[in-house]
């Protein structure tokens, strides 16, 4: 199973896990959270700079997460991720894994 | 985490530092921070002295560099009249600087700092130790006019945000400070609004603001909403009418009892919504986001690398003043990247664009669904209190011999007034507003379906409702004898056809789903002119309707009641809700019609359209100037122009940066003329202006 990617429905939104990502996971949980950054000018009206975080472990905190149980495998996410994927209809995220870690590609927040 | 409304910088919730205000909790990273926010008329004077210095002291180096270049001792004197300029007033770059590098994060401050202290004392090390570098010149002017550039761009800036924001600072402005209240012996006191409390009793003589939502206690008035909800026509307000802050009492004296006030109070709601618009998310901002995240440090590489470029190609090549092009390609490619404008060119737009919406009666609670917005396909629409009124009307009194209409309805409101029910409710308020006697009513019993029966100065009342062949009503039976009948009509809301013909005409399919009987739906839907009915619908039906069309590839716009319809406003691409008077913040959708006005609808969708193409416009030219100068900055024009062009270098990036954030928020001011003009494209005047009441707007 786990040389083939899966796709996990998240409302009218998708996500492709891919193989190695899905290797990674190892059949872990995985989170996905918002991180906020300073905007980069110097007054109230410079937008935040929202990042996801990916991590699959049992060691992040999952209080006020959403699930998501498909394949066996259990995401759990922000409330604005969730929302973002379904209302922006996103079914062209993938998640991958990298060096450093897991990325969410495609993604984009939206209110 | 809270941001400090000065600065912008998050401070934990557990700072010392913060205020309450308003019924809001505001954090700041600094005692500075807090009095600038504290008295901002201080503030503004204290730029404007900041301008003057740096201006007049600008001028005169200026003059030293170019003109009086063989005055003794020149080196010395500019530097002396640039330090007022760099750490007064520049004195906020550098402030700024240390926040976000304590913070670990970049920020333009910490550009304009680089880049102005690195000229600065560059200059300073080759006036006081002239023999290191013999032939080197002094940049005090580029150090001095950097400063004074971006903090004249600065000011600039604020003043067109201040323009941009004008709806919203429009909407505190008129709130009266101190109000009358009735006391419990009569007597009238004067009192702060902060200590006016829910239950008070509130006097609003002409002219007044209304300062409180609540409802009217006594006296009669016209009030101008028109600040609230766009409606430019006044209302008659009286007895038992609800009441809401920031409307301008007109003409008469009403006492008001308070339902509402200060955070709580519409006019708060609605202020702070245009606020937090530029907090909201479209999906083209994830540029925006990924340029702002890791501009800084590219900036100071991309700056450092064209420094050491110029320094290890000069010096292979044999060039004088090596170090003095470095330095100069340094300052100006850190100078002139703004990343300002990259995180302005979202939030400015989203703030515009609620804050046109809000003049014209459209509250955007979710500026992020106007990407939907331009994106929709179909709209469907509630019937009843959407596009019909929410109560029916009386059309026919029909009395039996012996009696008159006003004995029919002052028999029927009195058992009626036991009921809920939306007719029961029509026909109170018609018997109220003649001022008619309805006796109380004893062993009154209501057998839903079919009516009302009770026991009225000993006689027997039984009331039936009907409702068949489009037509809803009552008949009347006093002692069991019939007395006589009202009918009742659900009349079109004024803009109702004008608006679906609007949205036919942009090219949306436009649908209905009502509760109401296929033949009654179909009915009404010929009228207005929609042809595609969803007939006989609970209120969970509704929304599995919306998921049908989004799952056949549609952008649904659903358009109904904020309260009972909240499942398929949520479900909905985007939920329009018509506004119901109550707790806005409580109230479902992405958009609120404050005065219910359906052609409010097409333009919902122009204002998204418009933005959507508006907030691209300025991401683009924000990243696309970025991408395009920094290299310029780099010299990458040198073989072209020449060396000689770093002299100018620092002064065009500073002024380049300057006017780059102003240019940002010029464009997006222009959005709301854009807005009106394509509104017009669709709604031409006349179908703008609410169509009169035919007896065919009646609709059973």
């Amino acid at each position: 199973m786990l040389d083939q990617a899966i796709t996990v429905r998240i409302g009218k939104g998708a996500i492709r896990i891919e193989p190695k990502a899905l290797l990674r996971i190892d059949g872990r949980d995985v989170v996905i959270k918002v991180e906020e950054i300073k905007g980069p000018c110097n007054d109230e009206s410079c937008q935040v700079i929202k990042k996801v975080v990916v991590d699959a472990g049992n060691h992040s905190p999952r209080e006020g997460l959403q699930s998501i149980r498909c394949n066996g495998l259990t995401i759990y996410m922000d409330a604005q991720v969730f929302r973002s994927i379904d209302m922006g209809r996103q079914d062209r995220i993938a998640l991958e894994a990298t060096r450093n870690g897991l990325i969410l590609k495609g993604f984009s927040f939206v209110s | 985490m809270p941001t400090d409304p000065v600065c912008g910088m998050f401070v934990p919730e557990s700072s010392d530092l913060h205020i309450d205000k308003e019924g809001q909790r505001y954090y700041f990273c600094s005692r500075g921070c807090m009095d600038k926010f504290l008295s901002p008329s201080a503030e503004e004077g204290k730029l404007k002295r900041k301008l003057t210095v740096a201006w007049s002291l600008a001028v005169v180096v200026i003059l030293l560099q170019y003109i009086f270049v063989s005055l003794p001792y020149r080196d010395y004197i500019e530097m002396i009249l640039s330090i007022p300029v760099l750490f007064y007033s520049g004195s906020g770059f550098f402030q700024g600087a240390y926040h976000t590098l304590r913070a670990r994060t970049g920020n333009m401050d910490l550009l304009v700092a680089l880049g102005t202290s690195t000229a600065f004392f560059f200059s300073a090390f080759i006036t006081l130790f002239p023999s290191t570098f013999p032939k080197a010149g002094v940049y005090f002017d580029a150090a001095v006019f950097i400063i004074t550039l971006i903090l004249t761009g600065g000011y600039i800036e604020s003043r067109t945000k201040a323009r941009a924001n004008s709806a919203a600072a429009r909407l505190k402005e008129i709130i009266p400070e101190n109000v009358h209240v009735i006391s419990g012996d009569g007597s009238i006191l004067e009192r702060k609004l902060e200590d006016v409390r829910q239950g008070d009793m509130v006097l609003c003589r002409p002219g007044d603001i209304i300062p409180v939502d609540g409802h009217v206690l006594d006296g009669t008035s016209e009030v101008d909403q028109s600040l609230i909800t766009g409606e430019q026509i006044p209302v008659i307000k009286a007895k038992g009418d609800a009441v809401t802050s920031g409307t301008s009492n007109l003409n008469g004296t009403i006492t008001i009892g308070v339902d509402r006030v200060g955070s709580e109070s519409t006019l708060n709601q609605v202020y702070q919504l245009i606020q937090s618009a530029s907090m909201g998310r479209v999906k083209v901002q994830r540029i925006a986001d990924i340029f702002s995240s890791i501009f800084i440090p590219i900036v100071i590489t991309a700056a450092l690398a064209s420094a050491v470029f110029w320094y290890l190609y000069l010096t292979v090549t044999g060039q004088p003043l090596v170090i003095e092009y470095a330095v100069l390609a340094f300052v100006s490619v850190v100078v002139i990247a703004c990343p300002c404008a990259i995180g302005l060119a979202g939030p400015i737009t989203l703030l515009i664009s609620s804050s046109t919406s809000s003049e014209n009666g459209i509250l955007l609670k979710n500026t992020g669904s106007l990407e939907r917005l331009s994106r929709a396909t179909i709209v469907l629409f509630d019937k009843t209190g959407t596009l019909t009124l929410p109560d029916p009307q009386i059309t026919e009194i029909i009395a039996a011999p012996g009696l008159d209409e006003n004995d029919v309805l002052s028999m029927a409101g009195s058992i009626e007034r036991m009921s809920n029910h939306p007719i029961a409710r029509a026909i109170v308020r018609e018997a109220e507003r003649r001022g008619l006697n309805m006796p109380k009513a004893a062993e009154t019993v209501e057998t839903p379906g079919v009516g009302v029966s009770g026991i009225v100065d000993g006689k027997r009342i039984d009331i039936s409702r009907y409702s068949a062949g489009g037509t809803s009503g009552v008949s009347v039976k006093i002692g069991g004898k019939d007395a006589g009948s009202i009918a009742l009509s659900y009349e079109l809301r004024d803009s109702a056809r004008t608006s679906i013909a609007t949205l036919k005409r942009m090219g949306l399919k436009v649908s209905m789903i009502t509760g109401d009987t296929s033949q009654e739906a179909h009915r009404i839907a010929g009228m207005i002119g929609i042809d595609d009915v969803h007939s006989e619908c609970m209120p969970q039906d509704k929304a599995k309707i919306v998921s049908g069309y989004q799952e056949a590839g549609e952008y649904v716009i659903f358009v109904g009641d904020g309260i009972n319809d909240s499942i398929s406003l949520e479900t909905a691409d985007a939920g329009i809700a018509m506004g119901s008077g109550l707790d806005i913040a409580r109230e479902s959708g992405d958009i609120i019609l404050l005065n219910n006005d359906l052609s409010n609808i097409p333009l919902s969708i122009v204002i998204g359209r418009n933005t959507i193409s508006k907030v691209k416009q300025n991401i683009g030219w924000a990243v696309g100037y970025n991408s395009a100068l920094i290299p310029i900055a780099g010299g990458i024009l040198v073989p072209v122009f020449g060396l000689s062009m770093f002299s100018i270098l620092p002064f065009l990036a500073a002024l380049a940066m300057g006017m780059s954030s102003t240019s940002v928020v010029l464009n997006s001011m222009r959005l709301r003329k854009k807005i009106m003009r394509s509104a017009g494209e669709y709604m031409p005047r006349q179908a703008m202006i609410p169509v009169k009441k035919t007896s065919a707007d009646r609709v059973g």
